[in-house]
C-alpha cells in the first residue's frame, strides 16, 4: 500500500535530515542529492479505522546553488521547502523560507474521513535559524501562511543530538510546534456544512504539538542507508477535541532502505 | 665590459679543445653512469635475493561512513604469505603496530579497526624492510560537513 504522509510524520525538515547527514556545506556553491526510500512503518494512529501497517516509497532531495536551496524530504513536515541561507557562521546558520505543507490528517487513511481530512496545502514564507554545536543541533523556525489557505502560524523549536557508534549513527530529537488556531481549525475543524450526526462541528484553538523522536542510520553502501526511527508524538487538546481524533498521542515505528544519489 | 674577438684559426683552435676535452669527459660520465647503473642492479639482484617475496590482503578492502569525514569502523581480515620463514609485523594507522609473527612463512589476524581516513597496512621484516602492502579505503554516502568559511547576506 502507498502511502503518503500521515498526521504528522517529521517535525522539521532540515533537522531531520541534519541528525542523519549533517550539516550541508554552504561553502559549496552547487551540490546536492536525491532519495529514494522504500518504508516500512507500523502506526498507532488515534484515526478511527487508520492502518496499523503501511509501506511507503518516498522521493526526496536537496539542491543548492549558490545561496539558494530547494528541499523535499520524505521524512519532513514542509514537503516542499525553498529558500535562501541569509547567513552562515560557525555555529548558526539562518534561511529565509518558503515551504509548501499539507498538514494535519492524510485523507488516504480513512476514505470514510475524506471529507474532512482532504486539505488543500498551505504555502508559508518564514525564517529558520539552525545552531550546530558538536553532536547538538538546535533549530527554530517561524512561518506564516500566505496563499490564504487558512491564514494561520506555525512556530517549532526542536533540539537534537547525534552519537556514533561503529558506524551506527545514532539520534535523539525533541520537538514543540506551536500552531495557531487558523491552522489547526483548518486541519482538524468541522465546519457546518461538512458536519454529520456522527462527526459534529468542531472548531479548533491553538495547541502545542510535542515530538520525541530516536533514530538509527547505517550506511549500507555509498548510496544505501538503513533508516529507523521512533516517534512518540502529544497531541495538542485543541486536536484531541476533534470528532476523528480518538487519543492524545500516538507511536510510530518505521524503518527504510534509501537510495542516495 | 670585456669583449673577446676570435679569429677563425682562433676559433678552430676552441672547437679542437672544445671535442678533446669534452668528448673523453662525457665518455666517461657515460661509462661511470653505466657503471653505476651495473653496480645497482647488482645490489638490486642481491636484494631480490635477500628479500623474500610476501603478498598481503585484506578484506574488506573498503569502509563506509554515513557521512565525510566521520572514523569508520570496520574489522578487517589480514592474510599474508610470503616465499620464506620470516619475523615479520603488520602496521597500520599512524604507524601503529598491529601484530607479529615469530617465524612464519604465513599468518592472518581479524582486527577491528577504526579509520580516520584511508588507509595503508605494511608487512615489515625485523629488519625493517617493507615485504608488502595493502590498504583499506573509506567512502561515504554524504558529503563533507561545511567548511569554516562564514559569511551573510545582510
Amino acid at each position: 500500500m502507498l502511502l503518503q504522509v500521515l498526521l504528522v510524520s517529521a517535525f522539521a525538515a532540515d533537522i531531520s535530515r541534519d541528525v542523519r547527514a549533517g550539516r550541508e556545506d554552504e561553502s559549496i556553491e552547487n551540490d546536492g542529492y536525491l532519495e529514494v526510500s522504500f518504508s516500512a512503518i507500523l502506526n498507532e494512529m488515534p484515526i478511527p479505522g487508520a492502518d496499523r501497517y503501511v509501506g511507503t516509497i518516498g522521493l526526496g532531495g536537496h539542491y543548492r546553488y549558490k545561496r539558494f536551496f530547494i528541499d523535499a524530504h520524505a521524512e519532513s513536515y514542509n514537503q516542499f521547502q525553498f529558500g535562501l541561507n541569509a547567513y552562515s557562521g560557525d555555529i548558526w546558520s539562518v534561511d529565509l523560507l518558503g515551504a509548501s505543507s499539507e498538514h494535519g490528517v492524510d485523507s488516504e487513511l480513512n476514505r470514510e474521513l475524506i471529507a474532512f481530512t482532504q486539505r488543500e496545502p498551505a504555502g508559508y514564507l518564514g525564517v529558520r535559524a539552525t545552531g550546530y554545536n558538536g553532536p547538538f543541533i538546535f533549530q527554530f523556525e517561524a512561518l506564516g501562511d500566505v496563499s490564504d489557505v487558512h491564514d494561520g502560524a506555525l512556530l517549532t523549536a526542536s533540539a537534537a543530538r547525534t552519537w556514533l557508534y561503529h558506524n551506527w549513527n545514532f539520534h535523539a530529537l525533541l520537538g514543540a510546534r506551536f500552531e495557531s488556531a487558523k491552522t489547526l481549525d483548518y486541519q482538524f475543524g468541522i465546519d457546518p456544512i461538512e458536519a454529520t450526526a456522527a462527526y459534529p462541528v468542531y472548531e479548533a484553538g491553538s495547541g502545542t504539538t510535542f515530538v520525541t523522536e530516536f533514530g538509527v542510520t547505517y550506511p549500507l553502501s555509498e548510496n544505501f542507508i538503513l533508516k529507523t526511527t521512533g516517534r512518540w508524538w502529544e497531541l495538542p487538546s485543541a486536536v484531541v477535541g476533534s470528532p476523528f481524533i480518538t487519543n492524545d498521542s500516538y507511536l510510530t515505528f518505521s524503518a527504510s532502505i534509501t537510495f542516495v544519489y | 665590459m670585456t669583449v673577446i674577438y676570435l679569429t677563425s684559426s682562433g676559433l678552430r683552435s676552441l672547437l679542437l679543445l672544445a671535442t678533446l676535452v669534452f668528448f673523453p669527459l662525457s665518455g666517461f660520465a657515460q661509462d661511470s653512469q653505466k657503471n653505476d647503473d651495473v653496480a645497482g642492479d647488482a645490489a638490486a639482484e642481491s636484494d631480490v635475493i635477500e628479500q623474500p617475496k610476501a603478498e598481503i590482503k585484506v578484506s574488506p578492502n573498503r569502509c563506509v561512513t554515513l557521512r565525510q569525514g566521520q572514523p569508520c569502523f570496520v574489522r578487517v581480515r589480514f592474510n599474508w604469505q610470503s616465499s620464506e620463514v620470516v619475523k615479520a609485523c603488520l602496521y597500520g594507522v599512524e604507524g601503529k603496530e598491529l601484530k607479529c609473527w615469530q617465524a612464519s612463512s604465513e599468518g592472518n589476524a581479524y582486527i577491528a579497526q577504526t579509520l580516520p581516513n584511508t588507509t595503508e597496512y605494511v608487512l615489515i621484516n625485523d629488519e625493517g624492510v617493507e615485504l608488502s602492502r595493502a590498504s583499506v579505503s573509506v567512502a561515504w554516502v554524504y558529503k563533507k560537513k561545511r567548511s569554516k568559511r562564514r559569511w551573510r547576506l545582510f
